[in-house]
């Protein structure tokens, strides 16, 4: 009779931990999967961007709202994050591309053109950094072109080369700095009218990347 | 494990609104605490090397002196870190050209205020900044029965912040032109009226 009470006991107890595991095993399957889903989401958001906040045209990113007043809570995140100081979308567009034109990403082993087809009036800017936004160190120091200082072919586009490598024209070094970032900044005044012209054409007015070569 | 199968089978429907009630709950607690949370905004990275209310023009950008991320040295800056806490300050800047600008941002990387070249003529900026807040800052020179001299008064929302300065580099042989144009930009505290 006492070995069949014990049993029992022993029977109960295992019962009601094998329940209490069940329990804990759920809840903290919940938490995993609210954690995961609740910080996932907001990383991707903040990090990649998605079309409530950015505008895209093949490689090319630019956020929407950057630095404004109206600016959304994914945008001022992802700007804190990046400790960048943006110039206001306002009165300028600024767009990052992290891939080619293929969505292969842009990597210091490879080399690659850049070509603006129609330069226009505005100022414009194209720069090359690493992945984490800083320059890349080279002896001839060059890491940006703009309006003002590149060369023009006789057509009227501007093509820029970005390799390890000298080469002719405007050549942007990439040294062995990895994954690339491209950053085309343009401040044209019919955006700051408002006239809306900045939504015509947009594949047209942003450069392609075109990979050349990998080593 | 077995055993345990059977049972995701049978969802249960008000577990799973409350994970999914969690997770927006979650998401935009994080979102929203994001810019607060980050360790390096572009404001904690200038502030503390600039001194208050006074325009310092930055030299070249380059790998060794580049102050923040994806800063190019395709433009020149010159920085302003304003505290309009003990009254107003003076903010004036000239824009001669396409490429100019000059913004004004809070802590939280918000330029409130902006202005940019113009290809036809040159942009003279007088900006007076004064506190967000309700202090009596005295009688306006109108009020007093003066002409005022101050062209522009602009009302700044945050109390603290950063004014940059653009400008674009157009080359070695425009350098001096450039630098000489951004040490003309000036920020001052203003002695009351």
């Amino acid at each position: 009779m006492r070995t069949f009470g014990s049993a029992f006991l022993r029977h109960q107890i295992k019962k009601r931990v094998a329940a209490t595991m069940q329990l804990l095993t759920d809840w903290a399957l919940l938490i995993l999967v609210v954690i995961a889903g609740g910080l996932g989401t907001s990383w991707y958001m903040v990090e990649a961007g998605s079309s409530l906040s950015t505008v895209s045209s093949g490689p090319w990113v630019m956020w929407k709202t950057a630095a404004r007043v109206d600016a959304d809570p994914y945008t001022r995140a992802h700007f804190a994050r990046l400790g960048a100081m943006p110039l206001s979308s306002e009165i300028g567009e600024t767009y990052l591309a992290r891939t080619d034109d293929e969505g292969r990403t842009l990597h210091s082993s490879c080399d690659y053109d850049v070509v603006l087809r129609s330069p226009g009036l505005a100022w414009w800017s194209l720069a090359v950094f690493d992945a984490d936004g800083q320059l890349i160190q080279n002896a001839a120091e060059r890491h940006a072109y703009t309006s003002d200082t590149a060369a023009l072919s006789p057509d009227g586009r501007f093509l820029a080369s970005l390799s390890r490598s000298a080469s002719p024209g405007n050549w942007l070094p990439t040294g062995g700095a990895g994954r690339l970032t491209i950053v085309y900044t343009l401040i044209d005044m019919s955006l700051a009218t408002g006239t809306g012209e900045e939504d015509v054409n947009l594949a047209e007015r942003l450069p392609a990347i075109t990979q050349r070569s990998c080593r | 494990m077995k055993a345990y199968l059977p049972r995701l089978g049978r969802p249960d429907l008000r577990l799973m609104l409350a994970a999914l009630f969690a997770i927006v709950i979650l998401h935009v607690c994080a979102t929203m605490a994001a810019p607060s949370l980050a360790l390096w905004s572009a404001h904690q990275r200038l502030a503390p090397a600039l001194k208050s209310n006074t325009m310092v023009v930055l030299p070249p950008i380059s790998p060794s002196s580049q102050p923040l991320p994806f800063l190019a040295p395709d433009v020149r800056i010159a920085l302003c870190r304003f505290d309009t806490s003990r009254g107003k300050v003076a903010l004036t800047a000239v824009l001669p050209g396409p490429g100019w600008s000059l913004s004004l941002y809070d802590a939280d990387g918000i330029a409130t205020f902006t202005a940019v070249g113009r290809p036809d003529r040159r942009t003279d900026i007088a900006l007076i900044l004064v506190p967000d807040d309700d202090r009596f800052l005295g009688l306006s020179p109108e009020a007093q029965g003066r002409r005022s001299i101050r062209q522009r008064q602009l009302q700044v929302m945050a109390r603290t912040g950063i004014a940059v300065l653009r400008a674009p580099d157009s080359g070695y042989a425009y350098r001096a032109m450039t630098e000489a144009d951004m040490k003309r930009a000036s920020c001052r505290p203003l002695p009351e009226d």
